[in-house]
């Protein structure tokens, strides 16, 4: 049994043909997952360090190579769900801190982005909006308050 | 903002309360408002056109209420493109206090907007505050809702 690196694609095709058994990531094991379940749990500040395409991996390991995996398949399958609820609502719990021009969620994997980019994207296109009309104006009134200083009493609001 | 958004367009067509000439009230869309609001009579004076008037929906009572809890305020029946509006009576007087309470409003809402797209809430709670959406938190709900059941289909090998 020879042990080599080739890209996943190739170890699907491979494996469908019976030719190979691919060997899972050192983190595709119920030990392993577990430990990473206690640091969710145990840590409610940060995100494990799940690679960045986690879920992606493990559904090709799912579907593709079940038999490669060391655990019983329905055990590992219910602990990436947990995971990955868990991992939600720390994400559900990070957007709030969300603003106009910054949202930081350290060890956020793809897809996990992927599920909140939408949304995300237009809270923060319409905070930025906002922010934008007052700021410019701002500079707008600054201007004109040099050029034409008693002028700019008219712009009080009511 | 684009130049074809059509909640832009509409809510440019809300109605704000003006005075014209002395003392009249009249009511016209904030596109030919904001027009007449800067523009003054003639080069020499300094008097505009018209005064605009604080409409309703930014006025104290709302921004109180909004303060108290802005997650079961009816933001539809005050104006259903209220952020819009916001914006552009921010721009127009550059009220820096407005924007703030309404971006912290936005920010507390858009929270509770993704657990409904998620449905982590009852059928009968979730259409109550649903009701309650302006048209861009609508816009929201959708693309949040959209978003998640995209993944949940993916993870359940189905095809979009």
């Amino acid at each position: 049994m020879n042990r080599i690196q080739v890209p996943i694609w190739l170890a699907q095709i491979l494996k469908a043909q019976r030719k190979c058994n691919i060997v899972p990531p050192e983190w595709l094991n119920l030990k392993t997952l577990k430990e990473l379940y206690q640091h969710e749990v145990t840590d409610l500040e940060s995100f494990s360090e799940l690679p960045f395409n986690w879920l992606e991996i493990s559904k090709i390991f799912f579907e593709n190579a079940p038999d490669d995996l060391s655990d019983e398949i329905h055990k590992l399958k219910s602990l990436i769900q947990d995971l990955k609820e868990i991992r939600m609502i720390k994400i559900k719990k990070g957007l709030t801190l969300i603003n106009e021009s910054h949202l930081q969620l350290d060890n956020l994997s793809l897809m996990e982005i992927n599920e909140i980019r939408p949304f995300v994207v237009s809270v923060m296109g319409k905070l930025t909006s906002m922010s934008e009309a007052v700021t410019q104006d701002e500079q707008e009134v600054e201007d004109e308050m040099e050029s034409e200083d008693d002028d700019a009493s008219m712009y009080g609001k009511e | 903002m684009s130049y074809y958004d059509l909640d832009d367009i509409i809510s440019d067509g809300q109605v704000s309360c003006s005075l014209i000439a002395k003392d009249t009230k009249l009511e016209l869309p904030i596109w030919i408002a904001e027009i007449l609001a800067i523009c003054s009579v003639s080069d020499d004076s300094s008097s505009f056109f018209i005064e605009m008037i604080q409409p309703e929906a930014i006025g104290s009572k709302v921004m109180n209420a909004i303060k108290t809890s802005p997650t079961s305020i009816d933001i539809h029946s005050i104006s259903q493109h209220y952020y819009s509006l916001v914006e552009k009576w921010g721009k127009l007087y550059t009220d820096k206090k407005l924007v703030d309470v309404v971006q912290q409003m936005l920010k507390e809402r858009s929270e509770e907007i993704n657990n409904h797209a998620q449905s982590l809430r009852g059928a009968q709670q979730e259409t109550s505050f649903l009701y309650t959406l302006d048209e861009f938190e609508k816009q929201l709900y959708k693309i949040s809702h959209e978003s998640h059941k995209n993944l949940k289909k993916w993870l359940q090998n189905e095809s979009s």
